[in-house]
Parts: structure tokens; sequence; C-alpha cells
């Protein structure tokens, strides 16, 4: 992701943010004192492993409430927007967010106003400890933008990976909203 | 302003009326101005709805980040008319209609905040605010914390909070107690329109979350404003109570409607020989100690008053503080009066029965003096 957008376009996560820490220019030790609790870590100890930032790199979490992300996601892109910014914001959330009624609220707005946001569903096929095919009706989180368009990625290819962040921040930032599933 | 025109007038001769006219078309009126140099003695009023909306605009005017956002803050002028005027004057990309989605547009907003904007989000009340409750304290209240001082959120939640006129059980509640025990927020409650003004400008320049608690029955309500208080510049410090009314032998304290409440009792507690102090509380979160302390310690007695539920709420917390700080002055039990521990009902009645009246408030008072008091009277 890192090799197709700048560190002028912001990405927001849930809890699994220790890689995407350091992809945005954290240091191991950092990262490890913050496991430790030490005053040392990014966020002085104080945070935990749920919340790593590098608001200068335009990293903005590390958030522990399953689904909240994705309308703050949307709200750094109503901000990049607001600035006039050519920038635009991720918003990455697994499987098991995706049921999240938040997260329809926020890109129903995002829709609503062009926002540069672009939602990436990790997909794991696990929610927690609950299997995809008892928490999801439709597995195919792309498709649930309905009047966002979606792309379905393979996130285990590199390369498939940053063609498609590149695509996707083009799009963006052209027609507003894209989800997209990297499975 | 207008003296020194007609003595211009005068000493060059001339048609005064034609000249005066033409004087008139050039000088643009600022209404808050002649009316403070014409009536320098009246104080000017203002109601809690104008002085709201006044202070929204000079803040927008003076900081392009400030924003507002809300359902029919923008083209329907507001649910109250409290934003009336300001999509005109500042566009739909800085007053923005949302879809009815408390959670997704208080996310939003907390996200935009983390950029660095600073936005106004309003909830038609704060019953709603339930809706975006993990929004408002975990991902705006919690992050300057955890993030270790790297993430301030300079956002301000604002709405009515609390009983209007039968609404009902679900649009009747008090969040005062709630969002006041949460660290990392700062909780306004304004009165008069005077604090209405200068709290929000305060709340909007402020660097961390603020719930700003409005009150819909005050919305129309008008108060003498005085002229420093309506320079665009004026601010009111966040954490100080003021004392609305000095006395000697008892210490009330309350916020929002209530304070009105309060006053009104006061009067009828003089007329009995008692002297009561009322403190508007201004502040929830952080609460003035210090000053609801410095009363007690002169007049050692309390009457805590508040319209919302009376388990765990703003009254206890003050309680809890006095027999902290100062036990030994007290010499009554502290009385504690609060809505009634119901849900809203709605018949008027009923209503008038779960909330604090004018004579719950005397009746408490007198009996804090150890004075014989009828057994709780009927509606």
């Amino acid at each position: 992701m890192e090799a197709a957008i700048t560190r002028k376009d912001n990405i927001i996560t849930a809890y699994r943010d220790h890689c995407l820490y350091l992809g945005r220019g954290g240091t191991l030790l950092e990262t490890f004192a913050e496991l430790m609790g030490r005053k040392d870590g990014c966020s002085k100890g104080k945070g935990g492993s749920m919340h790593f930032y590098k608001k200068e790199n335009g990293f903005y979490g590390g958030h522990g409430i399953v689904g909240a992300q994705v309308p703050l996601g949307c709200g750094l892109a109503f901000a990049q927007k607001y600035s006039k910014e050519d920038n635009v914001s991720f918003a990455l959330y697994g499987d098991g967010a995706a049921n999240q009624g938040q997260l329809f609220e926020a890109l129903n707005m995002a829709a609503l106003w062009d926002l540069p946001a672009i939602l990436v569903c990790e997909n794991n096929h696990y929610g927690m400890g609950t299997a995809e095919w008892r928490a999801a009706k439709s597995p195919a989180y792309y498709k649930r933008g309905d009047y966002v368009p979606g792309l379905k990625v393979d996130g285990m290819d590199a390369l498939a990976v940053k063609q498609a962040c590149k695509f996707a921040k083009e799009h963006a930032l052209k027609n507003g909203p894209i989800v997209s599933t990297f499975i | 302003m207008w003296g020194i025109i007609r003595q211009r007038i005068v000493s060059r001769g001339g048609n005064p009326a034609a000249i005066l006219n033409r004087s008139l078309e050039r000088i643009p009126v600022l209404p808050a101005v002649y009316a403070s140099r014409s009536y320098s003695s009246a104080a000017k009023e203002m109601t809690v709805r104008d002085a709201l909306n006044s202070a929204l605009d000079e803040e927008m005017s003076a900081d392009p980040k400030v924003f507002i956002m809300g359902e029919e803050v923008g083209e329907y002028q507001g649910a109250y008319k409290i934003s009336k005027g300001l999509l005109d004057k500042y566009g739909p990309d800085r007053v923005r209609d949302t879809p009815i989605t408390e959670a997704g547009f208080a996310g939003i907003g907390v996200g935009a905040a983390y950029y660095g904007l600073k936005p106004v989000v309003e909830f038609m009340t704060f019953n709603f605010s339930m809706q975006a409750i993990d929004h408002i304290i975990n991902s705006a209240a919690k992050s300057n914390y955890m993030s270790a001082g790297q993430i301030s959120v300079p956002i301000v939640f604002r709405g009515p909070n609390g009983a209007a006129a039968g609404v009902g059980a679900q649009h009747s509640q008090c969040y005062a107690a709630w969002f006041g025990s949460c660290p990392g927020l700062k909780v306004l409650a304004p009165y008069s329109s005077e604090d209405a003004r200068g709290l929000l400008k305060a709340a909007i320049r402020d660097p961390d979350p603020v719930v700003f608690l409005e009150n819909e029955l005050l919305y129309g309500e008008s108060f003498p404003v005085s002229a420093e208080a309506l320079d665009s510049s004026f601010c009111l410090p966040i954490g100080k109570a003021k004392i609305e009314r000095e006395g000697k032998d008892v210490t009330i304290t309350a916020f929002s409607k209530m304070v009105g409440y309060a006053l009104q009792a006061a009067e009828i507690l003089a007329k009995e020989g008692l002297s009561a102090e009322v403190i508007n509380l201004r502040s929830i979160r952080p609460l003035d100690r210090s000053t609801i302390n410095a009363s007690v310690r002169k007049t050692n007695r309390l009457v805590t008053l508040e319209e919302g539920f009376p388990q765990h709420g703003v009254g206890a917390e003050i309680c809890a503080s006095i027999l902290e700080e100062s036990f030994e002055y007290l010499d009554a039990p502290v009385e504690r009066i609060a809505g009634a521990d119901v849900p809203m009902p709605y018949a008027a009645n009923l209503e008038r029965m779960a909330v604090p009246q004018v004579e719950d408030i005397v009746r408490a008072a007198k009996r804090a003096c150890h004075r014989s008091v009828p057994i709780a009277a009927t509606a």
C-alpha cells in the first residue's frame, strides 16, 4: 500500500495497527516499548497495543472499538477535501467490522459529499472468533457499498495490492468513495 | 456618533436633513454599537438563541477551520433556529446538513477534528447523542491521552439537553452527569445569554472536546448583556462558576434552567428572612469545587439542584466534594433536589411533578435551615 501512496495520504485502522505503524515511519523500539508499557513507547506507554499513532506521517491509529475507525476515516477525508488537498484517506477494517451500522452511515455521507475516502476490508474470514459464514449473509464485502463502486483484490499478492491502491486513490480523488476487499 | 454629525452640519451650513441623510447612507449601522452609544446606561437584551447564533457567527468568521454539522442546521436554519442565516453567510461547505445518522456524522466530525479542523456538531437533542456516544467518549475524549498528546480533538458537541415541555420519556433526559464523569471531556451548561455567548466561544476555541448542554426552554428567554459581552473577543473561562446572587444562610447550586428557578426561590426565601446564595455552575466538568466549597464554608448549608435523575447525578458529586473538603463546616445534611427517579411522564401534571419546581427548592432550603415545613406538597 505504501508504495502506491504518499505520507500526505492518511491511514486509519482498528487494532491491528503494529505493521501499519511501522510502514508509516514508526520504529521497532517505539513499538516494543509501547507494548511493554514503557515511556519510550510511541504513546509513552499510555496507549498500548491498540493505540499507536503517527500523526505527522498521516497515521491516525489504532482504535479499539470495532467499526469506529470507518466514520473517523471518512472524517479525515472530509477534512482533506475541506482543506482543498489532493490527498485521500484509507480506512481499514476487518470482515467482522464490515457488518457495523456506522460504516454504512459514514459511507452514505461520503458518497453524498464525494469524499476522497477509500474503505478497505481486510478479510480473514473471521470476526473475533466467529467464522464469516455465521456472521455475514453476504460475504462479498466489496459489493456492500451498493451505490459506491467496489473492488475485489487478492490481498496475498503485493503487486496487486499496490495497483489496487493506486487505482483507488485516483478514483477517490475524481469520483468519491470506493470500497475494496483484500481477500 | 450622531452628535458629531449634527455638529458638522451646523458648522458647515446647508440643509441639515439632506446632509444627515447622505451621511446615514455612507455609515454602516451596527445595531449593537448604536445601542451602546445612544443608551449607554441601559443594558441591551438578547435571547439565548441570538447569543448562540452570534457566537457561532463570530467564531466562524474568525477561524475558517470552524464548521457546523448536524441535522437541519443549514437549509432549515436550525431545528431551533440557532444556526439561522449561517448557511447563506458561509455556504454549504461550512454549514453541513447531515442525514439522520448520529453515529456516522459524529464520527466524521471527530475524524475531521483529528486532522485539525474545528467542527461544531449539533445533536437535535442530547437524547440522540446516545447514538453517537461511542465517538464522543472513545474516539474524542480519550484520544489525547491514548496518543500521549499527538492527537488533539478540538470538537464541540452542542444541542438542547434535559426536559422540554411534553416531549415524553425518550426526549427528556439530562446527560450532564453521564458526560461529566468522563475524563478528557469538558462539559458546559450555560444559563443566561452572556453564559451562552461566552461559553460557546470558549468551547469552540478550546483544543479539547467540549460537550455543550443547552436548554430548549431557555432559547427564547431574554437576558441583559453587557457591552463587554457583545464584543467579538468575549470569552468566559471554562471551569469557573458564577455567584448569581450573594447570600449568607444557605448555598444553592444549580445549572442551566434550574438557575432561574433557584433565583426565584431565593426571592421567596428572602421574604421569609432566609438569604440564599445561588451559584450558577456554568461548568459541569471541570467542576468549580473551590467556589462551591468557599460558599458552603460561608453559609454552612447546601442545597444541590438539578433536573436530571438523582442517582449518580451532579448533586451527588457536589455532596461528595463538600464531604471531602468542608465536612466540619456543615451545620445540616446536604439537601439534594433532582428530577424524579422515573422516565419522564407525558401528562402535564405528572411532568410537573417529575421535575423540580420552585416550591420544592424553597422547602428544601428551609429544611436545610431547620425551619419546619409541611409534608411534601401536592401538585
